[in-house]
Parts: C-alpha cells; structure tokens; sequence
C-alpha cells in the first residue's frame, strides 16, 4: 500500500516536472533563465510569496476576519430579518447575566462543562498515564491493546452515542432482569442514574482516546535513562514516579493546558445524546450547537458572539494561570530553564 | 520480495503488570461491547430485537435493504434545492459527499502546513520566524465560541454551504502539524537541495520531487488522521453544509427520525464506520505509531 | 505503464461514484409540459397517501385540460416536511418571494395571527361557490356547521378551512379487552363483553362506551386488573412524553365543559374555580373548595384553579407514581419513537414473549401511522390487524360528574388548510380549483378510508371500509360536544401561540428549571429512590407560570 501510494505521488511530481521542462524548452534562448545569486534571489522570493498566498490569505480571512467579526458581532442587535442592526451593549449584559445569575441555563452549563473537564482529565489521567506505561514497556499483548483502545477514537460519536444509548435503556434492563428477575430501569431512563451514566460514559471514553499521547511522549524518553534505573535496582513503580512522569512533565503539562482551552466550551456527546434519544446534560458546546442549528435566520448571533468572548477571556486567564502553575511545578524546572538558555 | 521478520524482542512482564492488563482486557472488552451489538444487531429483525436485545438470532439483510429503500424509512437526508425544489440524497449521495468533505479537507489540512513549514523552514527570512512564532502563540491562545462569526464570514465570502468552501475553511496552517513539518524539514541537509539546483531544478522541482517524498511518511500519517475526523464529523456539515449533508449529520437526523427502528439505525451506524475501519486496518502502525519531529520524537 | 493504470483506476473509480451519486435527486422532476401546482404539507401522522390520491385523480380529471399558454394539464408537487411547514415556522417565510408552496395542509397554525398578517387567501366566494364542477350542488360552505363558521369568520371572511378532526386519546386493544374481560358491569365489577355491561362515562345504557371505566378510580382499578393478568396496562412513547400532557389538557377540557372551555379564550366570564388554598392532593382524587369567579383579562391567570386542571394533574400523578400502570423502559426513555411504541402496542400481541398491551396514548391518526408496525407484525395493512382497536371514551373524574356530555377538542393540531395571499394571479383558479376538488364528499371519503381521520364537515362515508378503531373514534366525536381551540380577543391574537392546548399544563413547579409541560418527566423525578414531587407542586407551580411569567408579558394589553 506504501508503494503504492509512493507510485502515485512520483507519478504526479514527473508529470509536473515533464510540463514544466517542456515549456522552458519551447522559451527562446534568450529568455531562459540563467543562473545567478540575484536571480535565484528573487526566483527564491518569488516562490515564497506565491506559496504563502493562499495559506495567508485564508488565516487572514478565516482567522484574523472572523475573530474581528465577532467581536463586532457581539456589539450588535439585528433589528429585522434583513439583518439591520443597533449597535448595544446588551448582548454583553444579558450573558453576564445569565452566567451570573441564580441556576440560569448559561450557568448551569458552564458548571457542567467545568465539572465535565475535571473529571475527564483528574480522573482520566492518572489511568491512561499507566495504561501508557504499559504500552511503553511494551508488556503482554501491548500491541493487540493498543490497536482494540485506538478504535473508539476513528469512530465517529454519532455512532458510539447511539450504540451506548440502546444498550444503557433496552440492553441494561434486560441484563439487569436476567440476573436479578426484578424489572430494571434503564440507566437513561432512571432520573437518578441518567446524568452519573452520561458523566461516566464520558469517563470511559475519553481515557481510550489519551493513551496516545502519553505514549508518545513516553517513547521520546532516553532508553539509557531507563536502563540506569534499572541497574540502580528501581522497581517499575519506582521507575514511573521518579524517572517517567518527571520527563514527560513538558508533554504532560502542555496537554493539560491544550485541554484547558476547550474545558468551558465542550460538548461532551450531549447533541449526540439530545438526538439520539433526548436525554442530556447542558453543557456548554451543548447550549453552543442547539442554539446555533435552531436559528435558521441568524437574529441570536449576537449573543453568541458575546458569550464565546467572554468565554475566551475567561479561557485566556484560565489558560495562562494553569501554564503558570504547572511551570513552577515542573520538578525538571532548572534543567528546562538551561535548555532554553 | 518478502518483507524480513522483525526479530521481536521478548519482554518479560513482572507479575504487577499483569494485573493491570487484566483491567487493560476488561476495559478493551467494554469498549468494543457497543460496536459488537451495532454489528449482531444490524443482522437480527426488529421482532427477535425487540424479544431479546442481546441475542442471537438467524441472519438477515432486510434492514441494510430498507437503508437503500428511499420510499419508506431509508437511509436519507432531504435538502431543498436553490430554486425551491425538494430533493433527498440517498446513501451513494451521501457517501459522495462525504468523501468530497473529508478528502479535500484532510487534503487541505495536511498541504497547508505542510506548505507552510517548508517554506518557514528552508527560506529564513524574518517573516519565516515571524510565522512560527505566530503558530505557536495562536496554539496556545484559546479563541473559542466563534463559530457564528465564521458562519456569517463564510456567507459573506460566498463559500458557505458548498463543498470546496469548506475544504478552504480547513485550508490553515494554525497547529501541530506546521510545527512537526518544520522540525522536519529543517532537519533535511541541504546537500540534496544544493545537488538539485546545480542540475537546474526550480523551486517547485525541488519542493515536489525532492522534499515532500522525505516527508511522505508524516504527510501521510497527517491526511489520514485527518480523513478519519473528517469523515466522522457532524458538527462542521451542521454548521456550514446543510445542502450537501455527509454520512455522519445523516446518520445523526436519522437517529431520531420517526419510523426508524433500532435496527436500522444499527446497520446505518456499520456503514458509517466502515471506511474508517478500512483505513485503520491498512494502516494501523500509522494510526498507532508516533510521529518523527525531525529526530525529537513527539 | 502501471503507474498509469493504477492511477486511471482510482480515478476512475471515483469519477463513476461521484456520477452515479453526485448531487441530490430531486422527489420529483417538473413536467414542462404541464402547469406546476406546489403544495406544502406537514406529513407525520396524517401522512401524505391521501395527498398523492386526490393528486393522482385531479391530474387525471384536469389530464386534457390548459391552464397555461403552451401547456397542457397540471403537476402537482408535494413537499412535506415536519420544521417549515410547521404554522409558527411558516408563518415567517410564507409570504417571502421565494416560498415555491401555494396551497398547504398542515398544522400548528394560529389561524388568527395568520389572518392578522394577511398571509392566507380570502376563501369566502370559493367557499359559498357550490362545486357543480365536481358533480355536487352543495358548497363547502353547506357542508360546515354553524358553529364552524363562526369560528372560522374573521370580519365576515374565512381565510382557512379546517384540515382534519381529532384529538389525543386512548387506544384500547378491544380483543384484548374480550379475550379478559376488562369491562365493568353495572356494579363495577369486571365482566366479560357479554355481560350486563355498566353505562360508561357517559352514563347511558346501550351505546358505544359501555363497560369502560365511568371514573378515573374505575380507570385505574382497571389498569391494576390488566397487571394482573400479565398485560402491560398502559403505553406511550417515550421520546413523545407531550403526548401525556396533551391526553391530561384533553381531559380537562372534557371535565371544564363547552362554556368554561371557552371562557378560557374570551376571557370573559364566570367559572367555577377551586378556592386559594384549598385544594388538598393527599387522597387518590383532589378534594377543594370552590367559588365563581369572574373572569377578565386583568384576572385571566386564575384560571390555572380549574378544578378540570387539578384534576388531570392528579390523573397525572397516579398514573405515572405508579410503576405498575406503564413499561417505564418504554414510556420513560427518549430512544422509544413512537414508530417503537406503535410496534410494541401492535407487535406484542404476535410474540410469546414480550407482554401485550391494552391501553396505547395516541392521536386518532395511529392507525395511519402505524402502518409499518402492521406490516411488520402481519405483513400487510392495518385491515390485516388479527386485532380489533377502539377509542377509549374519557372517565370521568368524579362520579358527579358520570352522565355529563363530552367535551372533545376539535382540532387539538391547529390544522388547516389554505392558499397563501400572495399567490400569482395565474395560479389562483388553479390552487383554489384544488381545495374545492379536495373538499368533495368523494373526496373528503377517500380521506377518511385513508386515514382514519374524520373531517369537520358534513359528508358520507362508507362505514365497511373504516377499520373498528375508526369507527368507534367517529362515534365518540358524533356523541361530543366539539370545541374550537381558537378566540378573537387582542389577547388570544397576540399570544396564540401560548394557547395551545398542551401548554395550559404548563408548571413552574421547580424554580431552577423554568416552566415545562412535561408532567411525565417532572412526577417521575426521584432522589434517594422517592418521588421528588407531587401533583401539588405541578398545581401550583402553574399559577406561578400564569401569574408570574405570562400575565406579566400581556400588561400591555390588558385593559
């Protein structure tokens, strides 16, 4: 498959190059190019500025723009369906609000999304870090783990939402009623045990997804570092405290803070969850998408625009806090601080 | 000629370990439980479904049938077309789509950067270093919640709701990947690139013949990472494709389409994850391996 | 060379898929040889079978005829759909230049806002017009009751016609009922069909309803005897738990009567309500104090102390607190459609394994909508049911109350039929041509046999091809009083929307939440294994609602 696909990469790259040397055959001599350090100077300048273009072009649209735009956005008020508008600040007050107000839906959201983030990185981490350990040390069956582990996270959530969501309501009961012969409620349908199944289905599949990771950074450790730990006679655990877990500190922090960036606004599967049988947890990407797909006319996007800022200001301080903290925790920090000197 | 047998070095695993794979083996049967019952349950009619959910019964097609069936409650996704007219995609129509969506977007996902690496890495000019530093920043700067904006900018740019819109909407270079690509090419000797220009080779020679073959292995990795997230995403057809709906938005509006029996919705979800599958089973190393950044393994 | 094909091959590959697949495929592809007619319609229970058949005989009567310069015969072009044909979607894109629909069928219109917008086309001359063109010496107009037009009659015009007539009920499996003999006698004992059957809640000997439960205590004595003998008592689907909410407003509404009902929308006059502070939920019935009051727009809210309200909230509570009563993995979960639960009610009856069900809460278009689960279950229509269905007439809340004429909501959808105003001169003759021909008695026939669903208008159908369940919802609504859910105050015209029969349940029984109708959801809550609340905080909590969120929002009105 490799080679094949090498064949057809190099297939296409002679074509190119057949073309292009046939069209400076067919130049006069005089206008073929000759070379010299100013000609391949500008050559060089040319084709940095003409591969840039598109690239740039997009993020100074679909970056730079709409970053401006919503920041505009949140500013306005649409008066008609023509989109004629007032500048205002309500969109500013009615969100902060609403996020600061007694059990308002904006509220109760962002405290899912926090609790969410917590629990499926405090709770998550300390499992996959271990399962990564496993697969570092390349133990039984690492390989035929890793690949079975790696499969939920190619799978769309559409999918494993809606699975999950048959076996916890018509699967579990059953089961349940097997076992014991008592009629069994399903884990969706029991308002006591809906909102702990939809938190733990998110634990238990987003310690699947992490391994990666830490697997990676784990493997980017000096192999003789190991082995000197080994011969000091460090047992495993000894040698996942004290040699693992300091080296990949740098990963490690750099995930969780990646992670902080999308701890207020993630959805968790709860649109999935809303479609594939109603029930859900608010959430903040939640309270995001049913918005946004219910507003066939765009008159709320406003007040969109003026949560995600306040949003991300709030991600921002949380964000530079965190990296913050965890330099300071960081038990290599002399040794990082040298490295960058 | 046969590929030589990697000599596998045995590794012993202390008696700890092997409690830990005991819950690893627990965990992985749990996790594939779902997909196990959406394969068995795609075979069964809904009757035998209905009398026992996890069960056993004789094998039948009828529901990947009715997912083909666009009279009655087939697989489907109803549009209206721009001059008013109702029309429906039916499952070819939504694979095309989606593969139009995921292909050209991992395409783009994985040029840019790419491009964008080369050409920060190998002409060093000060908007080169200029451009890192911003992809660095940009990644560690959280912009969330812009998801309208983008919407109202893409109408404006005339590209919302079309195909090759989209694949320019994930035409950027803000990531890890730009990063890694980089680190690779920085990481190339330049004997082959001074070689190259001696023998006459343009910049764009060398760029497609010489530098992307040496990093054909990360590019590849990237565009399938990328096809496979693609291909499983809803959220971006929700927003922004609402005339040209994928498998997966499909997928989700038929989860909770009135007439669509477990079943059904059970042979739709083994459809949706078969080319993902396909692809994961033809490149598993990639998918599970880790990517080389130039010699710093990330 | 290999390089080549290898390349040719994928390529062509998906060139072949991209032609094959590319692009939707358009329902239907316009005729230009004909005249275009485009009809919106809002599909789900009623469907769209009977649309595509008075389709097919209209384009075949009008086959040879021109409407158009150059053409010759008419087109008609459904589209259905459940978000923008519904009225409050529609009503803000209707008279947009580019909505292709000109006639539509459909529900969840407030007829009166659509009028106050001039949306809909003045169908007064077309209605008095008799329709000699169809054979008929009769106008739609001769076919409406007087109360009818009344309602319909908006400064002397009609705008819109009624679509189709029904409610929210409950379904029984009449074999069922026979095989266990589920009927209650006169001295309110279980007997068999054969026996000396009791009067119903209608309180008379010898008509359809004998030996149904007189009484909610009567229902629920029932529902306990159905447990008992191995038969799930009740079912409805939990993805559709409103349908719960729209059974208990019907229910108040058949215990308030016509006069308090239409109280509820003139705001003008004197019901009996149930005294502040009271009302005592602690018993299987609500007991309360009452007084009249009189009612204005200033005081309108207290009409949340209905005694009917109270009433259906505490039906409500007993139902639902009762895990007996219904299949909580069916009715309670969000994955059951109502397609899932028509098939259990339909389907379970032929398994030998799954518990059959008496009792189904549907609309009295289940049977047309069902059509997958009879195909499923006996592989063919609902004709080939080895089933025989009925229509469960209301119990009574309290025994005073047995012998008191129904009251049924008409039209509890708001469905209606109409041309939009904005119709091309052209296609006026032709659109309103349509509505006529749909509104023949043939027609109107064809409707019911396909349906299930009767029309508010006086025409025969032939009784040997309705199915049992048909015939006897017919029947009930021939022996009710019927109420238009619709007023014509400033207020109503306002805020119809908030009139709509589910959302008289409205409650804001817990303040963190904000105001819900889904009594299902709300009586099922539990913490620590317990009901978490009770039909009394459902009670009060909508006086709360009323007073507190939507009395506030009508001051400007309120005069």
């Amino acid at each position: 498959m490799k080679t094949f696909f090498r064949r057809i990469g190099r297939a296409v790259g002679d074509f190119f190059y057949d073309i292009s040397c046939t069209l400076s055959r067919l130049k006069p001599p005089s206008k073929r190019p000759v070379s010299g350090m100013k000609t391949k100077k500008r050559k060089d300048m040319i084709f940095y500025v003409c591969m840039l273009a598109l690239p740039l072009l997009q993020f100074g649209l679909m970056w730079v723009g709409v970053n401006f735009n919503s920041i505009l956005l949140s500013f306005k008020e649409y008066v008609d369906a023509d989109r004629n508008f007032v500048w205002t600040l309500k969109n500013f007050a009615d969100v902060f609000q609403n996020l600061f107000g007694e059990d308002t839906v904006l509220l109760v959201s962002l405290k899912n999304s926090v609790l969410l983030y917590l629990l499926t990185t405090f709770v998550t981490m300390p499992t996959s870090l271990i399962i990564s350990f496993y697969f570092y040390k390349k133990f039984a069956f690492s390989r035929a783990l890793k690949i079975i582990l790696f499969i939920p996270s190619i799978i769309s959530s559409v999918v494993t939402v809606t699975c999950f969501y048959f076996i916890a309501d018509r699967g579990y009961p059953q089961i349940m009623e097997m076992l014991t012969g008592v009629a069994t409620e399903g884990l969706l349908v029991n308002s006591e045990t809906r909102t702990p199944t939809l938190i733990l289905y998110n634990i238990f599949y987003s310690m699947a997804g992490n391994f990666l990771f830490y697997s990676s950074a784990m493997s980017g450790i000096d192999n003789s570092v190991s082995e000197a730990a080994q011969i000091d006679g460090a047992n495993l655990v000894q040698e996942f405290f004290r040699i693992t877990l300091p080296n990949i500190y740098p990963m490690l922090s750099t995930f969780l803070v990646a992670g902080l960036a999308g701890a207020l606004i993630g959805d968790y599967g709860m649109y999935a969850f809303s479609k594939a049988g109603g029930s859900a947890i608010d959430t903040m990407g939640y309270y995001f998408t049913r918005g946004i797909t219910l507003d066939t006319t765009g008159q709320t996007y406003p007040h969109f625009a003026a949560l995600g800022l306040v949003l991300s200001a709030m991600t921002c301080v949380l964000v530079f806090s965190a990296r913050a903290i965890l330099n300071r925790l960081d038990p290599f920090r002399d040794q990082h601080k040298e490295v960058k000197a | 000629m046969s590929k030589p047998k990697k000599h596998l070095q045995k590794v012993k695993t202390p008696i700890g370990a092997w409690v830990i794979f005991l819950f690893l083996a627990v965990y992985a049967i749990a996790l594939m439980i779902p997909y196990l019952f959406a394969l068995v349950t795609s075979f069964r009619s809904i009757n035998d479904f209905r009398e026992q959910v996890f069960g056993w019964s004789t094998p039948t097609l009828d529901n990947y049938q009715t997912l083909f069936d666009t009279s009655g409650s087939g697989f489907k996704y109803t549009v209206i077309t721009s001059d008013g007219a109702e029309a429906y995609y039916d499952f070819i129509g939504l694979m095309v789509n989606s593969f139009l969506f995921a292909i050209g977007c991992a395409a783009a996902n994985t040029i840019c950067p790419c491009i964008v690496g080369y050409c920060t890495a190998r002409f060093p000019y000060k908007f080169s270093n200029f451009l890192i530093s911003l992809v660095y920043v940009l990644m560690a700067l959280p912009i969330v919640g812009s998801t309208v904006s983008e919407i109202q900018m893409t109408q404006t740019l005339g590209i919302y709701d079309t195909i090759p819109g989209m694949w320019f909407l994930k035409f950027s270079f803000l990531g890890m990947y730009t990063l890694i690509y980089n680190a690779s090419f920085k990481s190339i000797p330049n004997d082959y690139v001074e070689a190259a220009y001696m023998d006459g080779a343009g910049n764009m020679s060398i760029f497609v013949r010489i530098m992307l073959p040496l990093v054909s292995n990360t590019m590849l990795i990237a565009f399938i990472l990328s096809f496979v997230s693609f291909w499983s995403d809803y959220s971006t057809p929700l927003y922004f494709l609402r005339s040209y709906p994928t498998l997966a938005l499909a997928l989700l509006n038929y989860t909770e389409t009135v007439g669509t029996y477990a079943t059904d919705q059970m042979a739709a979800c083994i459809l949706l994850c078969i080319p993902s599958l396909v692809l994961f089973a033809c490149f598993t190393e990639k998918f599970t391996g880790n990517l080389q950044m130039g010699g710093i393994k990330g | 060379m290999k390089k080549l094909l290898a390349f040719a091959l994928v390529a062509a590959m998906l060139t072949a898929m991209m032609l094959t697949g590319c692009g939707p495929k358009l329902a239907q592809s316009v005729d230009a040889n004909k005249t275009q007619l485009y009809i919106g319609t809002y599909g789900g229970g009623v469907g769209t079978e009977w649309l595509e058949k008075a389709i097919a005989d209209f384009e075949a009567k009008y086959a040879d005829t021109s409407f158009e310069e150059g053409k010759k015969g008419v087109q008609i072009m459904i589209r259905t759909n459940k978000t923008d044909m519904e009225g409050e979607t529609l009503k803000d894109v209707i008279g947009l230049a580019d909505t292709k629909e000109e006639i539509y069928f459909t529900e969840g219109v407030f007829y009166q806002t659509y009028v106050s917008r001039g949306l809909t086309l003045d169908l007064t001359d077309y209605i008095n017009a008799d329709l000699t063109e169809f054979g008929e010496s009769e106008s739609i107009a001769d076919k409406m009751s007087d109360e009818l037009k009344a309602a319909m009659t908006v400064n002397g015009k009609i705008y819109a016609l009624p679509f189709w007539q029904g409610c929210y009920g409950m379904v029984y499996n009449a074999t069922l009922f026979d095989e266990n003999g589920w009927y209650f006698d006169k001295n309110g004992n279980f007997t068999d069909a054969a026996g000396n059957l009791g009067t119903g809640p209608d309180g008379q000997s010898g008509t359809a309803d004998d030996g149904q439960p007189r009484t909610y205590d009567e229902f629920f004595k029932l529902l306990a005897e159905i447990r008992k003998d191995g038969c799930v008592p009740l079912s409805f689907a939990g993805a559709s738990q409103d349908y719960l909410t729209w059974l208990l407003a019907e229910m108040a509404v058949d215990y308030m009567g016509v006069d308090a009902f239409k109280t509820n929308y003139s705001l003008d006059g004197t019901v009996e309500l149930i005294k502040a502070g009271t009302a005592d939920f602690t018993g299987d019935t609500v007991t309360y104090q009452t007084e009249n009051v009189a009612i204005t727009p200033k005081n309108g809210y207290e009409l949340a102390r209905q005694p009917g309200l109270a009433h259906a909230i505490k039906f409500a509570e007993r139902l639902m607190q009762n895990t007996t009563n219904y299949n909580a993995n069916s009715c309670l979960s969000g994955s059951y459609k109502i397609s899932d639960a028509q098939l259990e009610f339909v389907g379970n009856t032929a398994s030998t394994k799954l518990d059959p069900i008496a009792i189904m809460i549907d609309g009295s278009w289940w049977e047309n909508e069902a059509s997958a689960a009879f195909q499923n279950t006996y592989q063919g229509s609902k004709y080939d049911s080895e089933m025989e269905y009925k229509w469960m007439s209301f119990p009574k809340a309290t025994e005073d109350k047995v012998g008191q004429k129904s009251t049924l909501v008409a039209s509890v959808l708001d469905s209606y039929s109409f041309i939009k105003a904005n119709i091309s001169e052209s296609k006026k003759d032709l659109a309103v041509k349509f509505l006529q021909f749909v509104h023949t008695d043939a027609q109107m026939a064809q409707f019911t046999e396909t349906t299930g669903l009767a029309k508010p208008y006086d025409y025969a159908v032939d009784q040997t091809k309705l199915t049992s369940f048909t015939q006897s919802m017919m029947s009930c609504f021939n022996a009710a009083d019927l109420v238009t859910p619709m007023g014509n105050s400033d207020l109503y015209r306002a805020y119809c929307a908030d009139y709509r029969l589910a959302y008289w349940m409205r409650t804001a029984y817990d303040p963190s939440k904000g105001a819900i109708d889904n009594l299902a959801s709300i009586l099922t809550t539990k913490s620590g294994g317990d009901y978490v609340f009770t039909a009394a905080d459902c009670y009060n909590g909508m006086l709360t609602y009323r007073r507190d969120t939507r009395w506030d929002a009508y001051e400007s009105l309120i005069k």
